[in-house]
Order: C-alpha cells, then structure tokens, then sequence
C-alpha cells in the first residue's frame, strides 16, 4: 500500500534515496521477518516443500538484512514495476533468497523437509502466551523447561522494577505503543521515554546475568584492558 | 581478523543492551560469531531472551531492537544524500576497522612466521614496517576500538591510545614518539631491537588525559637499520571533553 499511493515514495525508492528506504523497511521489515521466521511452502521439481522458518535468531537478522539489501540494490528498484503491493514484492524477494539456498545446499539444510504443508504461521501465532501463564508444550523437555525458567525470570524483571519504569515497560514492551505515544500517556519527551528502554534493557541483561541465564555462555573478561596490559 | 571470545560476548551484550554496535565493532563481532560455535550458542541465548522481552512483537516476527540492529546495519555510514551505491563503500570501511580491532586484540599471541622465499635472505628483503594506532574507548560491558588513522582520528581524555607496530624485515631498531601541537616531542618507546615478521605488535599504550592540549598529535615511528632508516606516522586530533 505504502508505495503503490505514495509516489513521492516510489520516486525515492528508485532514487535510493536514504530516507525513503529507511521509510520502507521500517514498514516492512516484520512482514519479512515474519516470512523468514514462520516459514513458507513451495515447490521444486514437482516436489512440495515447506521452509520451517530461521531456528537461529542470528540467522533470522542476517537473511533479513540479505532480502532488504537484494531489496534496495539498483537492479531491484529498477525492477519494481509500482503497482505490485511492495510487501509481495519484498516477499518474493525473501523467498527467492531461501529457495536459492535450498537449491545450493538441498542435502544438508535442516531446516527444509519434503512434506506437505503442516502448519501457517496464523496457526502456530497465538497458540502459547508464555508470560500470560500459557505455555504450550513443545515435546522437547528440555527446551520447555529453559523456557519456563525464562518466563519466571522475565516476570521477577518486570515486577522489581520501579513505577516508572514499570509503566514504561508496559507500555512499550508488552503494549508495544511506538515512543512518541508512550511519551504522551507518561508525560516523558521521547528522548527520555527511549534512554528509559534502553536503561530497562541494560537492566534486564544485567538482571538475567545475575540470577544465571547465562552461566556457561558468557565468558566473562577480568576487567577489559586485561588484553592491553599482558604482553 | 579475529577477536577472542570475551571480547565477543561483550560485544553481543553490548549489542543487545544497546541496541546497536559501531559498525566495525558489529562487523568483527558477527564474523567470529558465523565462525564460533560457542559464542553463536551465547548470542542465541541473548536473542531467546529479548524474544521473551519483547514478546508480543518478537512472536510475530521481529522485535524492535532486533529490528534497530538490522537497520544499522544497512543504513549506518552513508551519507543521507549519497544513495544506496554507498553500500560497498561503507562496507569496506567497516571490514578495514574490524581488522583494526582484531589486531588489537590479538596481540598476545606470538608473533607469526610471516612469509620468506625458500633461500632468500634477511638482507633480500626491502625494509617494510607500519605504524598503526587503535583508540580504545571504556564503556560499561566492553571497549571500542577505533582505528585512528581511518576513522577521523579522534581521541579525548579518558581514551587510550594503543601504539601498534608491524615489522616484515629490513630494518633493526624502532623508536616511537608523540608529537603535540607546538612540535614538542614525547618519547614512548626508547630506541629498541626489532624482531623480524612481527604484525600489529603492541609496543605502547597511552592514556589521553586532560593535561593533553586539544589540537593535532602525531604519533612518529622512526625505523632504523645498519644502512637505512624510515620514518611513519599517524595523525590524529586530540579534543576536550564533550
């Protein structure tokens, strides 16, 4: 919708322009991440196959940030014909980007499996609320487990944190109201409101670290110049 | 272009504290990350974790820090009006800066053989040496590293300056000094023997304090041998505190 009405916009994504694209993948980016996280079905070579979606958050930024790059490239803007919703247009691209690494590593992915359609993301969204007390079983013990203990501790953040902030947290993380409207119902600027959920953030990581979420992942440095000062 | 496995954690919970790393930083961090079984494994359990921060919007796809991270990505560096053909530009500088910050932190390990002819001599090889300076800036979980010579050299009170030397052969003693706005010189670094095929050997660090007039620095490396001598330098400005 975004682009196909705005022309001005369109103009600008085929420019380049910085700020028109910034403009477009803040509208779209979820859409995207969405696809690459939910997964998708198609075909090849008479096969149906489904992409289970990214199991690595780590992969899920990396392909996002490969579909919005394809996405920006000169030969992509060139292409874009203006009438084609752009969130089509840049799921296709996501698409393209996955069936073109099924198709170059097809023996080893794991993520993909031949099989007819199982789940949509419509079913598998909305099925567990973790932090409303609805955890739904995944059949992997282990896993549910950490999971459990993750949804304890992000409960015991956000319950010892101070009014203030609790509101904000509300708000902006549960509520997931944009700054300026969380500035609004608290009275805060926007500056404050974002320097408050980046401290909140700070907090949590520190809040997760101390109570061992993270024991035997991080390894912790004994004070940063330590690599400056051996020799 | 390594950095060592702390040096990575810190930076991934830098990146998720903060949302966003400089570039270079991000850079290095994400290449040991796709190399590093054990520190991909951490940076997961981060991204679990502000999955479960950001619920509701991470459920549906993406959360707005992770959202904020891959923006940086693509946007930081250019220039608002220089149009998205900046891309590889800004990516080159980015790759150039990680190699800075790999160098510095690599600096315990022994140097390397480098790379001579079968049969050639010491005396075959053309005195090559280089200078570099890296900015190493505190923060809460971790430094940043900056490399002076590429980065708009810029250093205030309260950074570090790590002097770091290269030496592929061809010269026998180094002297390093720090030259101030009026000319006047500091030794670092006395006249000292060089050891062949050394690589971004760390031979000083210092501390920028207030007493630093603000103004152009020069940091001078003077190479000498039996029948040659060179000279390197890196600029950079010293600024009061914002």
């Amino acid at each position: 919708m975004l682009v196909v009405e705005d022309r001005r916009l369109l103009d600008g994504y085929r420019r380049g322009d910085r700020k028109a694209l910034e403009l477009l993948y803040g509208a779209y980016a979820p859409e995207v991440a969405r696809v690459l996280r939910y997964g998708f079905t198609f075909d090849s070579q008479g096969r149906t196959c489904r992409f289970r979606g990214v199991c690595s958050e780590f992969d899920l930024e990396d392909r996002l940030q490969e579909v919005f790059t394809r996405a920006f490239s000169e030969s992509a803007r060139t292409n874009y014909d203006g009438i084609t919703p752009f969130g089509s247009y840049l799921t296709k691209i996501a698409k393209n980007l996955i069936i073109d690494q099924f198709r170059k590593k097809e023996q080893s992915l794991l993520e993909f499996s031949v099989e007819p359609a199982a789940t949509t993301p419509d079913e598998r969204e909305g099925a567990s609320e973790p932090l409303q007390g609805r955890a739904e079983a995944t059949g992997r013990p282990e896993h549910d487990r950490d999971r459990a203990q993750l949804v304890e501790l992000v409960l015991a953040f956000r319950d010892q944190l101070p009014d203030r902030e609790r509101v904000i947290y509300e708000l902006r993380f549960e509520q997931e109201l944009q700054h300026k409207e969380v500035a609004r119902a608290v009275g805060l600027s926007e500056s404050q409101v974002k320097t408050s959920e980046q401290r909140i953030r700070m907090g949590f990581y520190r809040f997760m670290r101390k109570h061992g979420y993270f024991s035997g992942y991080v390894q912790e440095r004994r004070g940063w110049l330590r690599p400056l000062r051996s020799s | 272009m390594e950095i060592d496995h702390a040096t990575c954690h810190a930076l991934i919970e830098r990146a998720f504290a903060r949302g966003r790393l400089e570039p270079e930083e991000d850079a290095a961090m994400r290449e040991h990350v796709r190399a590093c079984d054990a520190c991909r494994r951490t940076y997961e359990r981060y991204g679990e974790a502000e999955s479960m921060l950001y619920y509701p919007a991470a459920q549906r796809g993406l959360s707005p820090s992770q959202m904020e991270r891959v923006g940086a990505r693509l946007f930081d560096g250019r220039g608002a009006s220089s149009g998205w053909s900046a891309w590889p530009k800004w990516a080159g500088a980015a790759a150039g800066l990680a190699v800075a910050a790999a160098a510095l932190f690599t600096l315990a390990l022994p140097a390397d053989e480098g790379f001579r002819p079968r049969g050639a001599s010491d005396r075959s090889v053309s005195p090559r040496a280089s200078l570099r300076a890296v900015r190493v800036r505190g923060g809460v979980t971790g430094p940043s590293l900056s490399d002076l010579a590429t980065n708009g050299g810029v250093v205030r009170p309260g950074d570090q300056v790590a002097v770091l030397v290269t030496h592929l052969g061809g010269f026998e003693r180094a002297a390093i000094s720090l030259i101030d706005p009026s000319g006047g010189e500091r030794v670092l670094v006395e006249s000292t023997p060089l050891a062949p095929d050394v690589r971004d050997r760390r031979v000083a660090v210092v501390e920028v304090d207030d007493a630093w007039p603000a103004g152009p620095h020069r940091l001078r490396a003077r190479f000498s041998g039996s029948d040659v001598e060179g000279i390197r330098e890196v600029r950079f400005e010293v600024r009061a505190r914002p």
